[in-house]
């Protein structure tokens, strides 16, 4: 299945939508996320090529995605890294900076992919759906992850900022879930839309 | 839209330039983590000089760099402050009682307009807004208006260990930063994927096929913008018929969506079919070996950058682990 030309060419051509979704609504949603997520469709084309070419090819294009992302956001999102806070759960400054490789962008982008487990995804609704939420809530869970184990020190800014007394965890629960859910709405709305109008299998010969 | 670039490159014929691709990402990569092996002030500066050096030897202008920081101005600055106000180590530098009532913060209105006059000259504009943050903070200490109705006080302790911090952390942004635009400035994003296809060659032993992965990223690239450019026509098109993006309520916003994002992901299956039958009627075949028109090569310039790199890294380490004495 891949080394088949198609698959090669509508993945480089989705994950190039992908990314110009991720521009353009991180710009319409600037301001709201000061650090990081923003409410975007961009999440769907990933899950696409992992209804229509199955779990590899969806992994493959997710950490594709990734990595463009790294190399948009000024060669490794450099500024992000380098103003990384001191941690209680982390030490060394060299371990963080993986860290964040890691857990902000390898891991949940690359298993976005994970949406096309489910089988049937792109002839019955509820698999199509399901998908969606799993590969989410798994991009949801590292984005925590990071928040606790990195950023945990943020959470003292959103303290004094809303008068609220949280601990790292459910800092990282608060400030992550919003973007995160709303981004899976998003996708859920526009992929049903393309889903009745049949555009989810277009170009896909059975 | 039009604004937004991918890859800094800009031609020229500096001393990096002509360094093998490979070379300089394993480079700037440990440049980088030994830059945060490094945990004392004094270093961070060192590694600084030693920054601009790379810069002149490179023939790279400064201003070029500095435009890279402008993104992450406001994180930058968030930083900078956070780590001054959260940071209680050390002897204290100032402690002072900052008086918020309704005169002062009508003076630092005052204030903030003159600073955001000022700044559209574009001339020292990072002075400036130290300028607006220090002046801002004498008034609210010093600034007593008798008979002016009082809010609330507000004690700010600053110590030396967190000026010191934020500082370094400053710095050592600035490193990074200098660093990756080095790359980023002086390699074609072609040859950037190229050197970081060979680079990931041993991944193949775990089935992970590094040249097709190189060149998805490199038609990704390719297309990122004429993608964009297709979201803008698609964009006028929809607002010629009376579509407003920004305005409205949230269901005619995401209506508004829809109308942007349904054509954008039919076009796009339509040019992947496209692009899959030209590079089918070119023979393409993935995931087999391609020859290439221009090969990388090594030179003596790489044996220099990777002798610095490795100088600097096991300086750095030795540094950490304080074997020195230091």
């Amino acid at each position: 299945m891949k080394n088949d030309v198609k698959v090669f060419a509508e993945v480089a051509i989705l994950v190039g939508v992908a990314v110009v979704l991720d521009v353009v609504f991180g710009i319409l949603s600037k301001g709201i996320f000061p650090w990081g997520g923003s409410i975007s469709p961009a999440m769907l084309p990933i899950f696409l090529i992992a209804y229509r070419r199955g779990v590899k090819t969806g992994l493959f294009s997710g950490l594709v995605f990734a990595v463009i992302q790294l190399m948009m956001s000024g060669m490794i999102s450099a500024g992000v890294i380098a103003a990384i806070p001191e941690s209680p759960y982390v030490g060394p400054g060299w371990l963080k900076l993986i860290l964040v490789y890691l857990l902000d962008y390898i891991f949940p982008f690359t298993l976005l992919g994970l949406a096309g487990i489910f089988k049937n995804s792109l002839t019955k609704l509820k698999p199509f759906f399901l998908g969606m939420i799993l590969a989410s809530s798994i991009r949801l869970i590292f984005h925590i992850f990071s928040g606790v184990l990195i950023w945990g020190s943020y959470s003292e800014w959103f303290n004094s900022e809303f008068g609220t007394n949280f601990g790292p965890f459910i800092y990282s629960v608060v400030y992550n879930s919003p973007y995160m859910v709303a981004s899976l709405m998003f996708c859920m709305f526009v992929g049903y839309i393309m889903f009745k109008r049949d555009l989810v299998s277009l170009n896909l010969e059975s | 839209m039009k604004g937004i670039v991918i890859g800094q490159y800009v031609p020229g014929n500096g001393f990096f330039y002509r360094v093998d691709p490979r070379t300089k990402i394993m480079a700037v990569l440990f440049l980088m983590i030994g830059t945060f092996l490094l945990n004392d002030i004094y270093q961070v500066i060192a590694a600084l000089v030693l920054t601009f050096i790379l810069l002149i030897v490179g023939k790279i202008s400064f201003i070029k760099v500095m435009k890279g920081l402008k993104p992450i101005m406001i994180l930058l600055i968030f930083t900078f402050i956070f780590q001054i106000i959260l940071n209680k180590d050390g002897a204290l530098v100032l402690d002072s009682n900052l008086n918020i009532s309704l005169m002062n913060i009508g003076l630092v209105i005052g204030l903030f307009v003159l600073w955001r006059f000022l700044a559209r000259f574009k001339k020292f504009n990072f002075l400036l807004f130290i300028g607006f943050v220090v002046g801002s903070v004498v008034l609210l200490s010093n600034v007593h208006i008798s008979g002016d109705y009082q809010l609330t006080t507000f004690n700010l302790k600053i110590y030396e260990k967190g000026i010191e911090m934020s500082i370094f952390v400053v710095l050592r942004l600035l490193i990074i930063i200098t660093l990756s635009t080095i790359l980023t400035l002086t390699t074609k994003p072609t040859d950037l994927t190229q050197g970081l296809e060979k680079l990931l060659r041993p991944f193949k032993k775990i089935g992970f096929n590094s040249d097709d992965f190189a060149l998805i990223i490199s038609i990704s690239l390719r297309y990122i913008p004429t993608i964009f450019d297709e979201a803008n026509k698609i964009m006028q098109a929809q607002a010629s018929r009376g579509a407003d993006f920004s305005e409205g309520k949230l269901k005619d916003k995401l209506k508004q969506v829809i109308s942007l994002l349904i054509p954008m992901f039919i076009i796009a299956f339509m040019r992947s079919e496209e692009l899959a039958d030209a590079m089918g009627s070119r023979n393409f075949i993935p995931g087999k070996p391609r020859t290439r028109l221009h090969i990388l090569e090594f030179s003596y310039r790489d044996i220099v950058v990777s002798c610095f790199t490795l100088a600097f890294f096991t300086l750095a380490l030795l540094f950490r682990i304080n074997i020195l004495g230091y």
